[in-house]
């Protein structure tokens, strides 16, 4: 799964949320180092739902403009939380190596 | 709610841009909450986000391309023009002077003609479906700049190769002429391509608009004058960039180009409006007639006066002349280049004409033809190659001087063939090769059949050259029998 999918649906988890709040959301989890675009953004999104893995969860008028938001369906927080799982088996494993490795040198 | 209710012409161009460049299902079904999510990242910055705005529109560009045989057509044909270019025997080299890179960057548009026509015809198809009148002349207008769009594109892709390639113009004239004919020819395939689409099924309307162009690509135009359909695809829609001084474009060719571009246009917009498709059959025949006609009528009066007139001439402004007996004027482009050694070998070249007692111009000028000025100046090429003036260019330059004013006697072109090739052995040689390449001619033997290319030593023999006191008696007899123009 690519980084801007998986932090598209990352910041689904909590709830549903709507572009502008999804940019945000991507910024804040990864501190500022990905900002995502709004190209990226919906075409993570037109991806996803035509996977099943979002839906639209409602629509609203804000400031004459409309406003969108998305939610996961169980099947994208079901891909979610593999991909969470595979990252931190992933992030486990590098970090042994990295103590072993350590060790070794002293 | 739908999305088309909450449409905001508020929003920049640069975003309406953007989100137009998608393909329509993909406008109605995210457009407006994109151009919410841009106002929202524009309010938060304090300003419109430039690269996410052209991200989207690339994405767009992109989105909409996967899925259009237009795209991959025009892909192609940039592609194409691209190749041609390069496997040309200048490749991407051009003198540096605007108008020459201008028309030898316009080398692969004879090969967009195919493809801009079949484009155009696809493009056409999904217009002659039911609809408003004004709905189906907007989508000519999308794929019009969709198809000319990517032409264009390909053009300037290449007219920014070669100036990479050759370096930038030292020359500052800068003619539009064969730019604007090349555009013309690629608007009359557009023209072409969209009455087929219209009038004809796609599966139809598409292999016939190419096969057209490829007869145009492949025609002589109306070098003859027949009035055959070779020359008929070939005249309107490749009329003709070829005629022209090289940089200066023929502004009648290329007037006329542009007639019939408009006529294609003009055509194709009446044949989209029209339903049904028999009269947009009638449209496609009709206007195929008059093209005929038209081309029929303007042909012979046209070769006519453009044989008689000559080619468009650059500003002599630009000439840099330097020296006296001989003066020599170069273009800037040359003079930057091979100017030195154009120079020493013209003077070289002059003196030794001189020493030989034959009348010579004082003046030695570049690209100059059919001007008055010109008359009373040698003149050599324009190129820009080291090699462009050679001994028998410039033989034939000072031989070309006693045949170029009202004179007493008609010229005999053996008694010019034979000065040319005399001056040429006394100046220092012509190689045979180059003898045979020029003054021979090839024949069949009415015995054996079989083709047979004159010698150096037949052509000699048959000019009656074979002693440099023989080629000087053939020079002074040229001369002896008429005025110069040496002015």
């Amino acid at each position: 799964m690519q980084e801007p999918t998986f932090l598209v649906l990352a910041g689904l988890a909590s709830g549903p949320k709507h572009g502008y709040a999804l940019i945000q959301e991507a910024t804040e989890l990864t501190e500022g180092r990905v900002t995502l675009r709004v190209g990226t953004l919906y075409a993570a999104l037109d991806r996803l739902a035509k996977e099943g893995l979002v839906v639209r969860a409602g629509e609203e008028i804000v400031d004459g403009r409309l406003r969108r938001s998305y939610e996961l369906t169980g099947e994208g927080r079901e891909t979610l939380d593999a991909e969470v799982e595979r990252l931190r088996l992933l992030s486990t494993r590098v970090a042994a190596r990295l103590r072993h490795a350590r060790a070794a040198i002293a | 709610m739908t999305a088309a209710t909450v449409h905001s012409a508020r929003d920049p161009w640069q975003v309406r841009l953007a989100i137009a460049a998608h393909p329509s299902w993909w406008q109605e079904r995210y457009g407006d909450e994109v151009a919410a999510t841009v106002a929202d990242i524009a309010a938060a910055r304090g300003g419109l986000p430039r690269v996410d705005v052209m991200g989207l529109f690339l994405r767009g560009i992109a989105l909409r391309g996967r899925s259009s045989i237009v795209f991959w057509l025009g892909a192609t044909l940039i592609g194409m023009e691209i190749l041609a270019t390069s496997t040309n025997v200048e490749g991407f080299h051009a003198d540096r002077a605007w108008g020459s890179i201008l028309a030898h960057s316009g080398w692969g548009v004879m090969l967009a003609v195919p493809l801009v026509a079949g484009s155009a015809a696809c493009a056409t198809g999904s217009r002659a479906r039911p609809g408003s009148v004004r709905s189906r002349l907007a989508g000519l207008a999308r794929s019009a700049a969709a198809v000319l769009g990517f032409a264009a594109l390909g053009y300037l892709t290449i007219v920014v190769l070669v100036v990479v390639t050759s370096g930038w113009p030292l020359a500052s004239s800068f003619d539009l002429g064969y730019t604007a004919a090349f555009a013309a020819m690629t608007v009359s395939a557009f023209g072409l391509g969209t009455l087929l689409g219209s009038a004809l099924p796609r599966w139809l309307a598409l292999p016939a608009g190419i096969a057209l162009g490829l007869l145009a690509m492949i025609s002589d135009g109306w070098q003859n004058g027949e009035l055959r359909w070779r020359n008929v695809t070939g005249s309107v829609l490749t009329f003709d960039a070829n005629w022209g001084a090289p940089g200066t474009a023929n502004l009648h060719i290329t007037v006329v180009t542009a007639a019939y571009a408009g006529i294609f246009l003009t055509a194709a917009l009446i044949a989209v409006a029209l339903r049904p498709r028999t009269l947009r059959v009638v449209a496609l025949v009709t206007t195929l007639a008059v093209v005929i006609a038209g081309s029929a009528l303007i042909s012979q009066p046209l070769l006519h006066y453009v044989g008689s007139r000559g080619s468009d001439i650059r500003g002599l402004g630009e000439l840099h002349c330097a020296g006296s007996a001989p003066r020599i004027c170069l273009w800037p482009e040359q003079d930057a280049t091979v100017g030195p050694q154009m120079r020493d070998e013209l003077t070289d070249l002059y003196q030794r004409t001189e020493a030989f007692g034959f009348p010579v111009a004082a003046t030695i000028s570049s690209g100059i033809v059919d001007h008055p000025e010109s008359v009373a100046a040698i003149w050599v090429s324009s190129s820009t190659r080291p090699d462009s003036v050679s001994m028998r260019t410039f033989a034939e330059a000072v031989i070309g001087q006693g045949a170029c004013v009202d004179q007493p006697k008609r010229v005999n072109p053996d008694d010019q063939s034979a000065a040319n090739l005399g001056l040429g052995l006394l100046l220092g040689g012509i190689s045979d090769s180059e003898i045979a390449r020029t003054a021979g001619i090839t024949t069949v033997d009415p015995v054996t059949g079989k083709p047979h290319q004159d010698t150096a030593a037949e052509i000699w023999d048959y000019y009656g050259i074979h002693t440099k006191a023989e080629a000087k008696d053939a020079v002074s007899r040229w001369f002896a029998e008429r005025t110069t123009c040496t002015g």
